[in-house]
């Protein structure tokens, strides 16, 4: 038997990368063979196709970086600081990844035909507004007043992974500020949030 | 049979911007353009290059599209009624595919961002127009009471700004009616 002559998660890292940096339907297998140094066969019989390289890869992104990013959220720290804390952490430029969200990025390419990626986008979306909600919780917001909070917060994640693209990083700060202040606002205004 | 050319360029960039909306800009191939504007690629190697078609097609639907649309917004006498016409507007547009998919400004952020300067200009005139137009309905809806906190406006038409970025997202999983819900909630931020 022949051991695998490649890391899996190694791979997968470098095509999170090239397909965020070029869209996935720009990718031929030839650029991500070359961006990965694994040859055609392995790549098929490791992923079956290019589609399974892209859900391979979302897993790996999801595990590696936004789960951790929505841990934030279970930090001890007052409210607005920790929202503030957790969106900023996807709009950091890095060396390897461009600003953002890699699963909003594929989706605004993908979601509209392709039924996989438009049920994880679902799933990574009520994933980010659960943890919303249970957070709002903690800090003593009514059940009712956390639904309704979580979904406007979540609109803000999809705003700012899109918006921040063209921003400055002083402008992305001042955005998120600006709007967690208007959102968090309400709750001051009905006397359940000081 | 001889293919006759009797589109004019305008209709090429109408077919070449439908492409770019629903495949994006670098998937798309001048083989693609070819094909879809039927012609020969030679055409689109010579003398209606990929570039030049995007660009045109990014232009004409600002002029086309979005500047009519934002006039408007900009003209009408019932304040944040008409943010919320526009919206769900808008909505309608993206879930009957009127729109093929998303905004097609908001794709070009995501996945041009800022790395082509002309793009930029284009971005910078697009969302300038934006917020100038959501700033003269604020201004309307500050006269007619309905802005509880006028000292405001600059911060809510920012924030206004930046909901076509996330409701060319949500479109993708959400209703009708969440989608709608979802505004009125965004525009109650602001009343």
């Amino acid at each position: 038997m022949r051991y695998k002559e490649f890391n899996t998660n190694k791979v997968l890292e470098n095509c999170i990368s090239l397909f965020w940096q070029q869209g996935f339907g720009s990718c031929a297998i030839n650029d991500i063979v070359k961006k990965t140094n694994v040859n055609r066969f392995s790549l098929y019989k490791e992923f079956e196709n290019k589609e399974g390289i892209l859900l391979a890869a979302l897993n790996l992104y999801y595990e590696r970086y936004s789960s951790k990013q929505i841990a934030l959220l279970d930090q001890e720290k007052p409210l607005k600081k920790l929202l503030k804390e957790f969106y900023l952490s996807f709009l950091e430029d890095i060396e390897t990844h461009p600003p953002g969200c890699f699963m909003i990025h594929i989706s605004t390419e993908l979601a509209d035909h392709n039924q996989s990626i438009k049920s994880r986008l679902d799933a990574y979306l009520k994933q980010i507004e659960k943890a919303l909600i249970t957070t709002l919780q903690r800090h003593s917001i009514s059940e009712t007043k956390s639904d309704q909070l979580s979904i406007q917060l979540t609109g803000l994640f999809c705003n700012s992974m899109c918006f921040c693209l063209i921003q400055n990083s002083q402008e992305r700060v001042s955005y998120i500020d600006m709007s967690l202040d208007l959102i968090l606002n309400k709750i001051t205004q009905n006397g359940t949030y000081a | 049979m001889a293919r006759t050319l009797n589109n004019t360029y305008p209709e090429f960039v109408k077919k070449a911007q439908h492409l770019f909306w629903v495949k994006g800009y670098k998937t798309v191939t001048a083989e693609d353009l070819a094909e879809h504007l039927n012609v020969s690629k030679s055409v689109i190697y010579n003398k209606y290059t990929k570039d030049m078609l995007f660009m045109d097609a990014l232009d004409s639907y600002v002029v086309s599209l979005s500047d009519p649309i934002m006039a408007e917004i900009r003209n009408s006498k019932e304040g944040l009624e008409s943010l919320r016409k526009f919206f769900y507007m808008l909505i309608d547009a993206l879930l009957d595919k009127t729109f093929p998919r998303s905004c097609l400004m908001v794709n070009t952020v995501v996945e041009l961002r800022n790395e082509q300067n002309r793009v930029s200009d284009i971005y910078d005139r697009y969302f300038g127009n934006m917020r100038a137009s959501y700033l003269a309905v604020l201004t309307q809806a500050t006269k007619m009471n309905q802005i509880k906190n006028p000292q405001k406006v600059q911060d809510y038409a920012d924030f206004l700004v930046g909901l076509i970025f996330g409701i060319s997202v949500l479109y993708k999983i959400k209703t009708k009616t969440e989608l709608h819900l979802y505004i009125d909630e965004q525009l109650a931020l602001i009343e």
